[in-house]
């Protein structure tokens, strides 16, 4: 039963081979990420919403017109009818129509109908470069300049819940520490899967920036009703389409409750799911390889959960030599979570004090440290609980903000 | 911003951070001689004795030995104890006398007693060999004398209530193989006992197959104020060896201990002033020799304690003030010498090697000198205390400089040719970026 025993050891050791993924995918960003603002000549700006989040989504266009952007650019906000549209520095709103009627079902529908309207303007070129936010998402400076200008047909960068990171209430302050995963798996997979291997395991649609050339072969119509950011990055490379990865961050918000947090969760994993299972929507390739990721996790959890009991009951006994090097990679597991708080809390609000800030940002980390084991725990079971809810068949979208929360609530209640 | 950061040395000190941060695992890991620990903690039954009679107490009020003060249960035919008095002795079955014979003043010896009995079913002599199917026990005031070339051994039959005990009497073994019977179950094994404040000398004698899991019955028992001294003689396969309870002054010489169940020599509960000198105690179940709740003032000397299957010397529970000095502990499959929730004892001179851990201090690290000692092979030298003052050298968790060096030795090219390759790799993406452009251009 000995391999049945490093079967189970073995699961210790993944932190201390996603450290070497981590500086590898660094490594590649610093020697090999290749850059060039003279190949493009306009970057359009794409906020993709339902129209629920209006003032956000306003939030974030004066955020990004606050910015001295070096290149030629316009400000897109895509909506669904029925909602406000009232985007007053945006240059263009899109509103899909409500016929438009493709293979792909509701984020998916309307990013195919942009993509349209782009093709009929002839913005649909190797020169147009195109960044798609969604209506909590707040890139920096640097993330669209460096997005812009990298010699990539598909690239990103890094996503960090830095958005009201770890505030109250309770709920959020918990599920931003849980969303420590999220960043932690960006940094070491999406570094190494896009940019090393132009073979993408994880896609956020948080930046995700493409040239119109390579939205064009690609397209969004693909039979989804989620994970459309998933499907459309693994079809690009399956296209050709040369991946990139850069390490600037795109800013993002954690879920407010827990209900919109299962909700998320619960998309995310039916629509990966339903991408894995359908060839005419994932390649085979890459279904495999988001598969595995899966399995990894699983595995990782089960089989590391099950060795700390039989090493604590005595059950099994561990060589010190091993037994060093597991505590090695438990001393790099925290470090990451503990790296992740501390990026996390890196955003300074207007008008937050220096003492604020950086109380706060050593606070974030020590909380991100401590509950490593808690938000490892609840990613597990939340995938647990999400795959026992079933499949959505929809698009369900969650409150950004706190004010939305409150006004969701009111309608619920309403109703 | 961006430019400085993308031109500038993240990639090298990426590089350099990843090579130092193997180079310090591969130390922590490697870099020590670590050898494997094994967890020393086994479930091992034994039975909760509570309330429980003497076994003396018990012969006398014709009780099993089992009988506890809450579950007595009643006197037993079966039961029955030659008491010897000044000048008679007694013939007790179920509690009740149901001889008297008058004897000499003068010292009792197992062979005058055969004889005034005159009854094989309580007890015979053949050969110098003395066959005991009841318990023989001086009482207060009386002297038995068990000696060779009279009585060359003693055959303890395997029955309830056997065995050979004095209270408040004194008891002499000299040259004799005491045993016991071949037939029987393993607890009805019988044992030697002396108490209440009884003083019993054995000397140049062989204890075997005695005792079981029960209050003072363990193999050579003394108790309740008793001492005397058991010199030059040979324990093997007993329950617990040599234990004492309550016991003082006692000399514990120059015996060989060797495969009993537990331990060989267990000092226990208050013992005290008592002597461990020049001991051999090897292969037994448990530990070599331990001192257990509050065994104090006591010497432990030049023994041999190896090859034990835990410990090969521990105080334990309170046992403090107590002197550990000149012996050898090696090769136990424990600890070597454990001090647990016992201050202030002094372990000097001894050699220690081959254990798990060399010395091991739990729980009250309070001691009053731990020096001298030749702590050697063990898997790991100490936990719980720090052994300045000590030769410690060979064990498990000591650094290994050659190893350690040879780890940053190798970092430095490494990091050299990554950087190397790091070099290169910049050049040719600027190559390609600067081609790249030109055919935009």
């Amino acid at each position: 039963m000995s391999w049945a025993r490093w079967l189970l050891f073995a699961a210790f050791l993944r932190p201390l081979a996603e450290i070497y993924v981590l500086v590898l995918g660094h490594w590649w960003v610093r020697a090999r990420f290749l850059s060039d603002p003279t190949r493009f000549a306009r970057l359009i700006v794409q906020i993709t919403t339902v129209g629920r989040e209006q003032v956000r989504v306003n939030e974030i266009i004066a955020e990004i017109r606050s910015y001295p952007l070096s290149m030629p650019y316009e400000i897109w906000v895509v909506n669904e009818p029925g909602h406000g549209d009232t985007y007053p520095d945006a240059d263009r709103v899109v509103t899909t129509p409500s016929d438009f009627t493709v293979r792909a079902q509701y984020k998916a529908r309307a990013l195919e109908y942009s993509r349209r309207v782009r093709r009929a303007l002839g913005l649909n070129g190797p020169e147009t470069k195109i960044v798609f936010l969604d209506d909590d998402t707040s890139p920096t400076w640097e993330y669209l300049e460096t997005a812009f200008a990298a010699d990539y047909d598909v690239c990103q960068g890094t996503t960090a819940p830095r958005i009201k990171y770890g505030s109250l209430p309770l709920w959020h302050f918990l599920l931003s520490h849980v969303d420590d995963l999220r960043f932690h798996n960006c940094m070491t997979y999406c570094s190494v899967s896009q940019g090393v291997f132009n073979a993408p395991l994880f896609v956020h649609g948080e930046g995700l920036t493409v040239t119109g050339r390579a939205e064009e072969v690609t397209t969004w119509d693909y039979p989804v009703f989620a994970s459309e950011d998933l499907t459309f990055g693994c079809n690009a490379a399956a296209r050709g389409q040369r991946w990139g990865y850069f390490h600037e961050y795109v800013e993002l918000t954690s879920p407010w409750t827990f209900g919109a947090y299962l909700k998320q969760r619960r998309r995310w994993m039916w629509g990966n799911i339903h991408a894995i299972t359908h060839r005419d929507v994932l390649p085979l390739g890459a279904a495999v390889r988001v598969g595995i990721r899966y399995l990894l996790s699983l595995y990782t959890f089960v089989a590391s959960g099950i060795a700390i009991v039989l090493i604590l009951s005595g059950v099994v006994h561990v060589a010190s030599w091993w037994f060093a090097l597991f505590w090695c990679s438990l001393v790099i597991w925290l470090g990451n979570y503990a790296a992740g708080g501390w990026v996390n809390a890196g955003r300074r609000e207007p008008g937050q004090s220096a003492l604020a800030f950086w109380t706060n940002r050593v606070w974030q980390t020590i909380a991100a440290t401590i509950l490593a084991p808690v938000t490892a725990t609840w990613t597990i079971v939340a995938l647990v609980t999400t795959l026992w809810m079933g499949n959505p068949r929809s698009f369900e979208v969650i409150p950004k903000t706190a004010g939305s929360r409150e006004s969701s609530d009111r309608e619920r209640k309403a109703a | 911003m961006r430019k400085r950061r993308r031109n500038g040395l993240g990639a090298y000190v990426l590089v350099l951070a990843i090579v130092i941060g193997t180079a310090a695992i591969a130390t922590v890991v490697v870099g020590k001689n670590r050898r494997t620990l094994y967890s020393t903690t086994e479930r091992f039954h034994r039975h909760i004795v509570s309330n429980a009679f003497d076994p003396i107490s018990a012969a006398e009020r014709g009780l099993l030995p089992t009988a506890t003060s809450t579950h007595r249960g009643g006197a037993h035919a079966g039961v029955r104890a030659i008491v010897v008095h000044p000048g008679r002795i007694v013939l007790l079955a179920a509690g009740k006398p149901v001889r008297t014979i008058a004897m000499p003043r003068s010292p009792a010896t197992l062979r005058a007693i055969v004889r005034s009995v005159r009854d094989p079913d309580w007890l015979s002599e053949s050969h110098g060999i003395v066959t005991l199917r009841a318990a023989v026990i001086a009482d207060r005031g009386s002297v038995l004398r068990v000696s060779a070339p009279l009585t060359r051994e003693v055959v303890l039959t395997r029955r309830a209530g056997v065995f050979l005990g004095a209270r408040h009497a004194r008891l002499r073994l000299d040259g004799v193989d005491v045993r016991s019977g071949p037939v029987g179950t393993t607890d009805d094994r019988p044992f030697v006992v002396a108490q209440r404040s009884s003083t019993m000398v054995i000397r140049g004698s062989s204890f075997r197959d005695l005792g079981h899991d029960w209050n003072s019955s363990y193999g050579v028992t003394w108790a309740s104020g008793s001492g005397g001294r058991v010199v030059d003689s040979r324990f093997a396969n007993c329950y617990i060896a040599i234990y004492t309870d309550a016991a003082h002054d006692l000399l514990i010489r120059g015996n060989v201990l060797r495969r009993n169940t537990l331990y060989g020599i267990d000092p226990h509960s208050h013992s005290g002033h008592i002597t461990v000198v020049g001991n051999l105690s090897e292969q037994n179940g448990r530990h070599g020799i331990i001192f257990s709740q509050d065994v104090t003032a006591s010497l432990v000397r030049g023994n041999t304690a190896r090859e034990n299957h835990l410990n090969g010397i521990m105080m334990d529970a309170s046992s403090t003030g107590n002197v550990i000095t000149d012996n050898v502990v090696e090769h136990n499959h424990g600890d070597g010498v454990v001090l647990a929730d016992s201050a202030d004892n002094t372990v000097t001179s001894n050699r220690i090697r081959g254990n798990r851990v060399g010395i091991l201090v739990r729980g009250a690290n309070r001691q009053r000198l731990i020096r001298g000692n030749d702590v050697s092979g063990n898997a790991l030298a100490a936990q719980g205390v720090t052994l300045t003052g000590n030769a410690v050298q060979d064990n498990g968790g000591e650094w290994e400089p050659e190893r350690v060096a040879a780890i940053w030795f190798v970092a430095v090219p490494l990091t050299a040719l990554l950087w190397w390759l790091t070099f290169r790799s910049r050049r040719s993406r600027d190559r390609r970026q600067r081609l790249r452009a030109a055919a935009t251009a």
